[in-house]
């Protein structure tokens, strides 16, 4: 008999071996049999003897009575493991037998007490944003540029026809607009473009006569298409042969008061406004080549003044504002459960009738420079009078010791609509001032310093 | 059919070895102390109400008492588990509780010339509770809980002696090992907000040793002792938290004495009674040398009967099934915030069944006990605990005629 086989007997054996039934004249026995071995006995007979007492107890039968015994208690075993194992529940008594010292203490501050909150007004340009924007919103125009520096190299082939392809993003109502086109007669980059800079005229140095012209009514699947007229293609024909080219404004024709139109920038990559031009390749024959926009942005007319006396954030004419809230009064090493900046608001506008408002962590006092990743953020709409933002893993680094330069608020991304949010300063009544409410626990060992005073070892 | 049993019988096995892992929650006291301290006794003893110090009849004794191992005459094996139910209630609300544990496990080898040896391996202290409170935190509904898993084993070597027919001597000397984990839990219903956490994973280690001695005054009357010295335990502490940087801090654990005395009375062959009382320095134990100022002493009292009306030579079976009845007295070793003592009172029956020719065994217990005063300690709890036991004996190692 192999070592392996005999080695898988022993243990057959003794699992069987455990429990046998004598079929002796005793009625409801159980024989309990030790399948170990003599310590004497050959190696053969280590083997013989349990594997003989297994093959001989499954031989026999049982009595009716201990087989009955046996399955209950089985039975009941088991239904006491699974018992246990089903018993989820919350066990709700006895919890106030826990020592008092041994309780953690939950509480609740909240700071109305601000080093310091202003409104910021950033001049910069729109560049950098997915959208561009056509029309007019509460009183402010706004117009869109594109430049195409890459065009093809096709100076044997005349041009005869070109298309300026929009693909639309959004619209702020369902208004028809009117879409022009005119060539630019100054230069620009989209990085510093604004309304006012770099041109000589506010919003744009451009040919009063329009090179194209587009419906937003007639807007379909593949996108806004202007048609140039013979002058624009002239135009284009020119820039083909290496003449000045400063790209193109687009603006609405008929203007209307909070009509305004969205589209997708050149940062999208696969929705870039683009020009499709046809080239006659021969009498029978033409060629259609795309060109996308290099540069794009969209530039704003200056918003109102507005009262100083409040928080601003806004879009298209970008707004940010800072405010340092007094964490001191919160103890060391507590540990922060939430964290919650409110805000009030006093005004409110979005043309997509949504604004997301995100918060950064200030990094430097003096020039108020501030992490790129936001520390929380929430939604503003129409109708809310109340923006509350998460603020808990800020407040508890300052809790622990990194440093309070305070906050920035602004919108995540300030170049895609001319949303605004206003909110009450400190100035304002207590009902409506910015707070921070901290909900924080403190451990036993915490408790036990403030109330001693002394440090527990 | 043979498969069947042979099967069934599997199926009692198999939830022994898979007990420890499904336990739920022992009693509620268990949260601010060192958990509960379990008292190894099998079936046939926990069925006279935890008696067995003087108990020269029979090998339960020895669980108890080391020196009653100095009776065996053949090589044994036995287990046990338990299963329990607890009926807790404070002064608001009531629940109900349940637990199974795998209670103790032990081999004994007869080694000639009234000497013996006995492995075990039992559980000395059960660290499982669950304690639940939903409660609201400024307005935002908040629920703390503080839940412990795990607990204390002894696996041990116990030699005792017979000198004559009478005098008992043995010693039990072991390794103490565990795991606990206690994890004091604030969680909000809102999950905007953060949950505050701390576990302490506790690991201990150390070694236990005690003394035992019994008599045979005459026929009827036996006495037996027990002294366990105070040990200590390392305990290795993991703790982590929300509110600090995780730490390990190491202690020593000083664990109290105890001494046990007993006193068997056998009027007639047919019964049997026995009075135990054991006091544990529960105000000795201390953390790196301070006492917990909580702890005080017990003492633990036990008395319990067996009745067999007929032991050998009868055909009829039930006349052979020993019939048991006892009683106890447990007080906890910590007393409550408000400097209560918890007392709990156990009133126990059983019955065996024996099988075979050399003192097969297999013992069933129930107790009914209530401790502590819902008006009184806060709360309480009505135990109904089973334990189920398993002997077995066979004649190895002994010279064959």
């Amino acid at each position: 008999m192999g070592f392996i086989r005999a080695i898988k007997s022993f243990l057959v054996a003794l699992s069987a071996g455990l429990f046998s039934v004598d079929n002796g004249a005793e009625q409801g026995y159980i024989r309990v049999l030790l399948a170990l071995p003599p310590p004497r006995s050959s190696s053969l007979e280590l083997l013989r003897r349990p594997v003989a007492c297994a093959l001989k107890n499954l031989s026999e039968g049982e009595p009716s009575s201990m087989r009955k015994l046996i399955s209950s208690l089985a039975i009941a075993s088991l239904a006491f493991t699974m018992t246990g194992c089903s018993e989820k529940a919350k066990n709700p008594v006895g919890f106030g037998l826990v020592e008092d010292d041994n309780h953690w203490q939950t509480s609740q501050v909240v700071i109305e007490d601000v080093l310091a909150d202003s409104c910021l007004t950033l001049s910069t340009g729109a560049g950098d944003g997915y959208h561009l924007l056509i029309g007019s919103w509460e009183g402010q125009e706004t117009r869109s540029l594109l430049l195409f520096e890459e065009l093809p190299d096709t100076l044997l082939w005349p041009l005869i026809e070109a298309k300026l392809i929009l693909t639309s993003y959004s619209q702020a109502n369902e208004d028809s607009l009117i879409i022009t086109a005119h060539s630019l007669q100054s230069g620009w980059q989209e990085e510093d473009v604004t309304w006012e800079h770099p041109w000589i005229a506010a919003g744009g140095d451009f040919e009063s006569e329009a090179i194209a012209e587009g419906s937003y009514a007639l807007i379909s699947a593949d996108g806004l298409e202007l048609n140039f007229t013979g002058a624009g293609v002239q135009l284009v024909q020119g820039w083909l042969q290496g003449q000045t080219n400063n790209g193109l404004i687009l603006r609405a024709a008929d203007l209307q008061e909070n009509n305004l139109k969205y589209f997708y920038t050149t940062n999208t990559l696969v929705y870039s406004p683009r020009l499709e031009l046809t080239f006659s390749i021969s009498d029978t024959s033409d060629t259609t080549v795309s060109a996308e926009a290099s540069q794009d942005a969209f530039i704003v007319q200056l918003a109102a003044s507005q009262d100083e006396d409040l928080l601003c954030v806004s879009d298209g004419t970008v707004r940010r504002s800072w405010i340092h809230f007094d964490v001191s009064t919160v103890p060391e090493s507590v540990f922060v459960n939430k964290a919650s900046l409110a805000l009030s608001v006093s005004e409110f506008s979005a043309p997509l009738n949504s604004m997301t408002i995100a918060a950064y962590q200030v990094t430097d006092l003096e020039t108020l420079a501030f992490s790129p990743g936001a520390a929380g953020s929430a939604n503003l709409f129409s109708g809310k009078e109340l923006l509350e933002i998460n603020l808990t893993g800020l407040v508890q680094s300052w809790i622990k010791g990194i440093q309070n330069a305070g906050l920035i608020l602004k919108v995540p991304t300030e170049y895609n609509d001319l949303s605004r949010a206003l909110f009450f300063t400190s100035l304002a009544d207590s009902l409506q001032r910015p707070r921070l409410t901290i909900l924080y626990t403190t451990s036993p060992s915490q408790l036990a310093r403030s109330a001693t005073g002394d440090e527990i070892p | 059919m043979r498969l069947n049993l042979f099967k069934r019988i599997i199926f009692f096995v198999l939830p022994l070895l898979l007990v420890t892992s499904t336990a739920q929650s022992g009693s509620i006291f268990s949260a601010n102390g060192l958990g509960e301290v379990v008292f190894t006794a099998d079936a046939r003893l926990r069925g006279m109400g935890g008696v067995g110090l003087a108990l020269t009849e029979g090998m339960s004794g020895s669980l108890v008492n080391p020196a009653l191992l100095g009776g065996l005459k053949w090589a044994g094996i036995t287990c046990s588990f338990r299963p329990e139910a607890l009926y807790v209630r404070d002064a608001v609300q009531e629940n109900v509780l349940t637990t199974v544990r795998a209670h103790n496990f032990a081999l004994y080898i007869p080694l000639g010339k009234g000497l013996a040896l006995a492995i075990d391996l039992r559980q000395v202290r059960d660290f499982k509770f669950q304690l639940y409170e939903e409660t609201s935190v400024f307005g935002n509904a908040y629920t703390k809980s503080v839940i412990g898993t795990g607990g204390t084993s002894l696996a041990s070597i116990s030699v005792a002696r017979t000198f004559g027919s009478s005098l008992y001597i043995g010693i039990r000397t072991g390794h103490v090992f565990g795991k606990t984990t206690k994890s004091w839990s604030g969680d909000f219903s809102d999950t905007s907000y953060r949950d505050s956490r701390t576990t302490f994973n506790s690991e201990h280690t150390g070694t236990q040793a005690s003394l035992g001695i019994a008599f045979k005054l005459s026929r009827q009357f036996s006495v037996g002792a027990i002294l366990t010295p105070a040990q200590e335990v390392e305990q290795k502490e993991v703790q982590v938290s929300s509110f600090t940087p995780t730490t390990t801090e190491l202690s020593i654990l000083t664990y109290p004495k105890t001494i046990g005395l007993g006193f068997t009375y056998r009027p007639n062959p047919k019964f049997m009674t026995e009075l135990d009382v054991t006091a544990t320095t529960w105000s000795d134990f201390k953390i790196d040398e301070k006492p917990e100022p909580n702890f005080t002493d017990v003492i633990r009292v036990a008395a319990g009967c067996e009745f067999v009306a007929r032991k050998k030579g009868s055909s009829a079976f039930l006349r052979r099934v020993p019939l048991r009845l006892g009683y106890a007295l447990e007080p906890w070793y910590q007393k409550t915030a408000g400097d209560k003592k918890i007392y709990a009172h156990f009133v126990t029956i059983g019955f065996g069944l024996p099988f075979g020719q050399f003192g097969a065994r297999l013992d069933a217990s129930l107790e009914l006990g209530l401790r502590g005063d819902a008006s009184s300690v806060g709360a309480e709890e009505k135990i109904v605990r089973g334990t189920f036991s398993l002997w077995g004996f066979e004649p190895w190692f002994q010279r064959r005629k």
